[in-house]
């Protein structure tokens, strides 16, 4: 659901204000323009197309009906123009193997608190730059721009389970590649 | 020295991000602007301008009668309404087109009717 203060903003830039909007834009330009980025690989390109999809949002702002977060319609909206400018359909994920089933539900989260040594925290830096665009941008959606895993379905068209599968061997493919890093002299 | 973190905040804090031009938000609100301007200056007739200008047309036609046949008001005004709503009535070419029309629209609601009923 819509945070009050957010609604209010919707309503008032509904009604002409365009102040509101343009606080809408600033709580929000930095996390559509990272999924734009992530998708396209473009800093320009990607420039243009997130100040497309806030135009886009204005205008159609009046089908916002507030059934889902603002932030998730918006992202909606970025990811779909994000894709076209590419000429895909959608974006390409890598197909699934066999461990798709045994999943289970919350398994993909990283839990509770570790210890580390800013050299790990190096490390770790290291082993996220080193993803894949896709596997960056399904981690962008899931801690920047805090989605759960029901709003990343919504947007990309993946089946909520494999979001999970999805999210749960980049954690993997995270904690090998620390690993490995590791162990280099 | 250890120091105890959250895993998430930490994956958060690894992912690269980029941040856009400084201008972004102005060049967004200054095309939003330009839109606006744009719709507000675009030429829209509201129901009374139209209204206005069918009436002032219709009294421009009035006067080009009257001039043209030294007519009264009352005959212009009456050859003006002849030719261009009674008069067509007197061709059955006319009654055959209306009755046509009015044929394919009852056909249009029936079908989609029909549409309504099968779903």
């Amino acid at each position: 659901m819509e945070s009050t203060a957010e609604l209010n903003l919707i309503n008032q830039t509904l009604k002409g204000d365009r102040r509101a909007y343009r606080t809408l834009v600033e709580l929000h330009h930095l996390n559509v323009f990272s999924l734009v980025m992530r998708i396209v690989q473009q800093r320009e390109l990607a420039e243009e197309i997130a100040q497309d999809v806030f135009l886009k949002a204005f205008r159609s702002l009046q089908k916002f009906k507030g059934t889902s977060k603002f932030s998730t319609w918006l992202y909606r909206i970025a990811y779909s123009e994000a894709v076209t400018s590419t000429r895909k359909k959608r974006f390409k994920f890598e197909e699934l193997g066999e461990a798709h089933a045994s999943v289970q539900d919350g398994a993909f989260l990283f839990d509770g608190n570790v210890d580390v040594e800013e050299e790990q925290m190096q490390l770790l830096e290291t082993a996220v730059k080193g993803l894949k665009n896709e596997a960056q941008l399904l981690l962008g959606m899931y801690y920047q721009q805090d989605l759960s895993v029901k709003e990343i379905s919504e947007i990309t068209g993946e089946s909520e389970s494999n979001v999970k599968v999805r999210l749960f061997r980049i954690r993997k493919q995270i904690q090998e590649s620390v690993g490995a890093l590791a162990q280099q002299p | 020295m250890k120091k105890e973190r959250n895993i998430d905040e930490m994956i958060k804090a690894a992912l690269p991000t980029e941040a856009p031009s400084a201008s972004f938000v102005d060049n967004i609100m200054k095309q939003i602007e330009a839109e606006s301007n744009v719709a507000v200056t675009s030429p829209r007739f509201s129901t009374q301008e139209v209204i206005g200008i069918a009436v002032v047309v219709v009294l421009a036609c009035l006067a080009l009668l009257m001039a043209a046949d030294q007519a009264s008001p009352y005959q212009a005004l009456n050859e003006l309404l002849h030719s261009t709503i009674l008069k067509p009535f007197e061709s059955p070419l006319y009654a055959v087109g209306l009755f046509i029309l009015s044929g394919l629209l009852l056909l249009d609601k029936l079908l989609d009717k029909l549409r309504l009923t099968m779903v």
